[in-house]
């Protein structure tokens, strides 16, 4: 009889705390390779959502980017939109080739597109811009697909890193400081035209209060 | 006069006990076995989807909470939250994992009271949900509550120990603008309370 009554608290409390997660999926988002144009490379755009409290945060970092554009500490630092610690990302992805020829070397990666007074860091002759944060590499075969994510701490450190270098001037804990509210994500072949491949990608974002 | 007093004596002799025993008879007599009133319950089962949500998710542990009154024998009014917990088994992105469904539904319910068993259909509305949005291939599976529909039948035997009864009973619940639906069947115990 206890044990009837543990399980069902335990079904009861499990059921709470996954019902009450607040956590969203995106996608699945398609990519393939070669590209249109027989690129090796291929870049997509993720805008990490937003809810009422980012929004009203936004709000307050334009008027300060309007009424206070020579500030000491960058508005940035003082109305961050989002925070490192405000979310957990996971980027799932399955790669699949049609290829019947050996396996594809595949790069999937994430990243960010560097700004106008950077330096281009030039990964990609396609995509000159884009500055590659984390890569993964993989082996696809016919009939062998590929499932695979960037974890929460992987994207976690490389929020994380990023932060610090592109917000130098803002004095908070890493937890606090600005997280950017965009983020790349893509596959780059392996100098192998004869291939063709295509990936799906899904994000998973938990919110934190 | 004697006659009449004599009489009117006899009267009361015959008809006094008869009086009591008349008064007396709903409490040595049969009262009714089953109380119906303000009652609540609790049940504990497993859930499943059919259609597509079925497709790409795993039949579930449910658990469910109601109350209901009992204006009749027959004929009550209820309120029932039901969750359920299901594994996805859909296809890679995204990784595998586990949403919950939940209903709040409002209704009634028609029972044939066949002492101390019930049979007993029910119907409502309300609104329903499912979280995390994990099954990102299903277009209509939001997580926002949705309207819906819930119907559903079991059965109820009133135990011995008085105002304690249990019983099996399964609803489908219906997200408008969803065509899978959510069947729930629960193990319940019930409690009437006035």
């Amino acid at each position: 009889m206890m044990r009837a009554y543990f399980s069902f608290a335990l079904a009861l409390s499990v059921g709470f705390a996954s019902g009450c997660r607040d956590e969203q999926y995106f996608g699945p988002f398609a990519l393939s390779l070669p590209t249109q144009l027989q690129e090796n490379a291929v870049a997509r755009t993720f805008r990490f959502p937003l809810d009422t409290a980012d929004l009203d945060q936004q709000s307050e970092l334009i008027d300060c980017l309007a009424n206070e554009p020579d500030r000491e500490v960058p508005c940035l630092c003082d109305y961050p939109v989002l925070t490192v610690a405000e979310q957990d990302v996971r980027l799932d992805y399955r790669l699949t080739t049609s290829s019947l020829d050996l396996p594809v070397n595949v790069m999937v990666w994430v990243g960010r597109e560097v700004g106008p007074n950077e330096v281009a860091p030039d990964f990609f002759p396609e995509l000159p811009q884009i500055e590659v944060l984390a890569e993964h590499h993989h082996q696809v075969a016919r009939d062998l697909d590929v499932c695979e994510s960037f974890l929460e701490d992987e994207m976690r450190a490389l929020d994380l890193a990023q932060a610090i270098a592109e917000n130098p001037a803002c004095d908070q804990a890493p937890g606090d400081l600005p997280s950017p509210a965009t983020m790349l994500y893509g596959l780059a072949f392996d100098q192998d035209m004869a291939s063709a491949v295509s990936a799906e990608f899904t994000f998973r974002i938990e919110e934190h209060d | 006069m004697k006659l009449a007093r004599l009489t009117m004596a006899y009267f009361l002799i015959l008809t006094t006990p008869a009086s009591v025993s008349m008064a007396a008879e709903p409490v040595c007599g049969r009262a009714p076995s089953v109380p119906r009133g303000l009652a609540v319950r609790a049940g504990l089962g497993a859930a499943v989807w059919t259609s597509t949500v079925g497709e790409d998710s795993r039949t579930g542990v449910a658990f469910s909470f109601g109350a209901g009154y009992e204006f009749f024998s027959w004929l009550a009014v209820e309120a029932t939250w039901s969750a359920g917990f299901h594994e996805t088994d859909a296809p890679f992105p995204p990784a595998p994992g586990t949403f919950a469904t939940q209903a709040l539904s409002l209704g009634a319910r028609l029972t044939l009271p066949l002492e101390p068993f019930d049979l007993f259909l029910r119907g409502g509305a309300g609104w329903s949900w499912s979280s995390p949005d994990i099954l990102v291939r299903i277009d209509d599976f939001a997580s926002e509550p949705r309207l819906s529909w819930m119907g559903g039948l079991g059965f109820s035997w009133h135990t011995p120990r008085r105002r304690i009864w249990i019983g099996i009973e399964s609803s489908a619940i219906g997200q408008i603008g969803l065509p899978s639906v959510w069947i729930v069947t629960n193990a319940v115990i019930g409690v009437t309370l006035l």
